[in-house]
């Protein structure tokens, strides 16, 4: 290692002029995030296109990554895009 | 949404806390876990999970989070990028706050650069659609969670035949990282808290090399707090039944095999490159996606000329070990000082997903201050 | 050849003077910078959108001030006076008119005030449509009827094109506070029950939906409404109330820290007691956005003694604007000057002021 330890040395101090607003203590990044949401498909719009809900409502969703995709079907969203198709139905016990 | 609830339900969490007690008694020794991913940090602070565990089980908090291993000369290439005519960058909205050398794209913005904040590649697209008299360049971000996104939107510019439109691609990969980790030799961990929703991309089998080749188990876990709390508990269960392997706690979402079609998708449209650079963790190799050749005409490092310049991390900042788990935040000597979420140094104290930025909003109670269990017992008289 | 009928030289000047008497109409569909000169064309808008709507003596008067009557016996006034600027200007659940008098009502109804009074300023951009402006008015005219307040007074402003974005309304609020209504946080004691009369972040998350940025479609409603009425069944179940504010901008968390430092005092929060609608939750779950943060405009957050607060719940319960009233946790003496939540978990963590942009990240 290391730039760190070599830099640690360097005693000029850091000229970064930084004072960006910042989001709010709880405003995460969703989508820089590793965060993806649960939606339910409610209407096969094109090929690639479907509209599904989540807990927060309605949203446009590219489904372009999933192989057949049906209404009723849940897929996990992530930056507008479905990511993964879900079991098909909840497993009430959820976990192992 | 029953969905979420089940994983936040108290009762559940109480008995598995409970579970970790005896499994960490048990094991009569320090045990340190480290949680990949910046979202299972979030969890893990937001719902002060931290303090409920065993005083020999840590939790160290490793390199998941993609804005904070952004080093800085690319922030400068995209400043640069966002400096040309006719030029509309587009990024996510914890890229605009992370400092460059000089300036963060939300003050290029406010001097009057082109600079708008998407929730997902696809709109960077439409709005180079709008605007076809400006250059849009979306600045990528990201892990396997998101570079699918943005593969997608590749293909899709392709096919729509968008000339003016690219993608200046930061996209990283999960398991590199983990090796560089497991590699380096301070550290000395006893498990991982495996990615979740990169795992729903890649699957669990890339991370088999973990227990083969270190002997160190990794659960992939959800990022409700049960989710986070039951994969301690799956963890600790392995060493008291002598086992080491990869287990899967997230089973609801993620598939042992992964998203092919997705896998797929990125292998046509990235390439792997030979070595990429992470702040605080320095070059890492095939650690980084560049756009693919059949792809180059939308790749904006090709259809730029960007600065390309190695910018050395600030000296203040330790945010590499840090991110290697080998200081906690609260240990670095500018944390909460120089550095604080208002005019952060590291890129820790950017995004919320950071260690630190997540220890200084919700971690800074310490445990002697920590209040009894709130009785709010005038609470439930008026809710008779 | 026939000579005309002229009119003689009287009848014209009194034809004139007539046409002078007579209101000056408007006819634009468009506000014009002429509009706010000073002139005819001031007037008439005055006229037909702001004095028809508003219908008060004191503001039909068109003095250059209203003169009121003062408070009697030794009651002090509640003053507070805000600006209204939010895009968009019609959201579900209400407009820019709604919030420009329930915002400064409700002001006026945590510093312990009965609002009586309004001044209301509009600031216009040349080529705002007239017809919006008479929509926004009419919001601003029916929520001064339901919040029991009289406009006395008023200004009209107009910019040029791009120097404004549409409308801005500052409105400034005056009620009378009550003898013996004495609110104040350094009056809030360890043990003391702070008390939420509604759910979180109805507002916010209906204002940023409905931004249409990002791309999701759900049934979520502002929740602005004047408070004085739920603030006033509140005085009388629990006269001792101590701090009263209503959480906006920054939302509880940020109004929970100003209390914290004020008093110097902790305060310990339920996180399982916090009220959040379902769709709201999960809106804020997919952007990423803790409800605690997030503005409200028809809430109210107290601190009653704890003797009182059974009685404060069961008052702001019977009342329709408080349906979803609750304890939401209670001071204590530490941590001081923080705010700490009890996690639904069992842990516990720091809620911070919120830092910077109010408005949270769409990504």
């Amino acid at each position: 290692m290391s730039d760190h330890q070599r830099l640690a040395n360097d005693p000029s101090p850091p000229e970064l002029g930084l004072s960006a607003p910042t989001s709010g203590p709880d405003a995460v990044c969703i989508t820089c995030a590793d965060q993806a949401d649960v939606a339910e498909v409610v209407e096969v719009v094109d090929a690639h296109t479907v509209r599904a809900r989540s807990a927060a409502g309605l949203q446009a969703v590219d489904t372009t990554l999933l192989a057949d995709v049906c209404v009723g079907d849940r897929v996990l969203v992530h930056a507008g895009t479905a990511i993964s198709d879900l079991p098909a139905s909840d497993d009430p016990e959820g976990t192992p | 949404m029953r969905f979420v609830d089940e994983f936040r339900d108290p009762v559940a969490g109480r008995a598995a806390i409970e579970r970790i007690g005896e499994l960490a008694r048990a094991q009569d020794r320090h045990l340190k876990f480290m949680e990949v991913c910046g979202g299972h940090t979030h969890t893990i602070y937001r719902h002060g999970i931290e303090q409920l565990l065993p005083g020999n089980v840590e939790l160290v908090h490793g390199p998941g989070c993609p804005v904070c291993v952004i080093p800085m000369g690319r922030v400068d290439d995209a400043l640069h990028l966002a400096a040309q005519p006719g030029v509309t960058l587009t990024s996510f909205g914890d890229m605009m706050r992370v400092p460059g050398s000089t300036s963060t794209l939300l003050h290029a913005k406010a001097d009057g650069a082109d600079v708008r904040m998407v929730y997902s590649p696809l709109d960077a697209l439409a709005i180079a659609q709008r605007e076809p008299d400006r250059q849009v360049v979306f600045f990528a971000v990201g892990f396997e969670t998101t570079s699918p996104s943005t593969a997608v939107t590749v293909q899709r510019a392709r096919a729509l035949g968008v000339d003016n439109f690219s993608v200046f691609s930061n996209h990283v990969r999960i398991v590199p990282p983990l090796r560089a980790i497991l590699e380096a030799p301070e550290l000395d961990l006893d498990g991982f808290i495996g990615p979740g929703h990169v795992s729903t991309v890649i699957g669990n089998r890339p991370y088999g090399f973990v227990p083969e080749e270190f002997s160190i188990p990794l659960v992939t876990a959800g990022f409700e707090p049960l989710d986070v709390i039951q994969a301690i508990e799956m963890l600790l269960r392995q060493y008291a039944e002598g086992r080491c392997e990869v287990e899967n706690q997230y089973t609801r979402v993620v598939r042992d095999a992964g998203n092919p079609r997705a896998m797929a998708v990125l292998d046509d449209v990235f390439t792997v490159r030979d070595t990429f650079e992470w702040r605080g963790l320095g070059w890492i190799p095939e650690s980084g996606l560049a756009i693919s050749e059949r792809y180059a005409d939308l790749d904006s490092e090709r259809r730029f000329s960007l600065p390309g310049e190695r910018v050395e991390d600030p000296p203040a900042c330790e945010c590499g070990p840090v991110l290697r788990g080998v200081l906690k935040p609260w240990e670095c000597g500018v944390f909460g000082t120089a550095c604080t979420p208002e005019t952060p140094i590291g890129t820790c104290m950017v995004s919320s997903e950071g260690a630190c930025a997540a220890y200084y909003e919700f971690g800074r109670l310490q445990i002697a201050d920590e209040p009894d269990p709130l009785p709010l017992v005038s609470a439930d008289r008026a809710r008779r | 050849m026939t000579t005309p009928n002229r009119p003689d030289r009287g009848t014209v000047d009194e034809r004139i003077a007539a046409v002078r008497r007579r209101r000056p109409r408007l006819r634009d569909d468009r506000v014009t910078l002429a509009h706010g000169a000073g002139g005819k064309a001031s007037r008439a808008l005055v006229d037909a959108v702001f004095l028809d709507a508003f219908d008060d003596p004191a503001l039909a008067s068109l003095g250059d001030a209203a003169v009121l009557e003062p408070p009697t016996d030794g009651q002090r006034l509640s003053v507070s006076t805000d600006s209204f600027v939010v895009q968009p200007r019609r959201f579900p659940g209400g407009s820019i008119g709604d919030l420009a008098i329930n915002g400064t009502v409700n002001d006026v109804v945590a510093g312990g005030g009965r609002p009586a009074w309004l001044s209301v300023a509009f600031v216009i951009e040349e080529g705002f449509e007239v017809a919006e402006l008479h929509a926004i008015v009419a919001d601003m005219a029916a929520a001064a009827t339901a919040a029991g307040v009289r406009i006395v007074t008023g200004d009209t402003k107009v910019v040029g094109a791009g120097a404004a974005d549409g409308v801005y309304i500052t409105t400034t609020g005056v009620g009378y506070v009550p003898l013996g209504r004495d609110l104040d946080a350094r009056a809030v004691q360890p043990g003391d029950a702070v008390v939420l009369t509604g759910t979180l972040a109805d507002h916010g998350m209906a204002v940023m939906l409905a931004r249409g940025e990002l791309a999701i479609d759900a049934d979520i409603r502002s929740d602005t409404a004047p408070m004085h009425g739920l603030a006033e069944a509140l005085f009388a179940a629990a006269p001792g109330t101590r701090w009263l504010r209503d959480p906006t901008r920054g939302g509880l968390g940020t109004t929970l820290n100003e209390l914290a430092g004020a008093a110097g005092l902790g305060v310990i929060l339920a996180e399982e007691a916090l009220p959040v609608r379902p769709t709201v939750a999960g809106a804020c779950d997919l952007l990423g956005i803790d409800p605690i943060y997030v503005a409200n405009e028809g809430k109210l957050v107290a601190v009653v003694p704890a003797d009182q607060t059974p009685d404060a719940v069961d008052a702001l319960r019977a009342h329709p604007l408080g349906a979803d009233a609750a304890v939401i946790g209670e001071v204590r003496i530490d941590p001081p000057g923080t705010v700490v939540m009890r996690t639904t978990m069992g842990g516990s963590r720091v809620v911070d002021m919120l830092v910077g942009d109010p408005l949270p990240r769409i990504c």
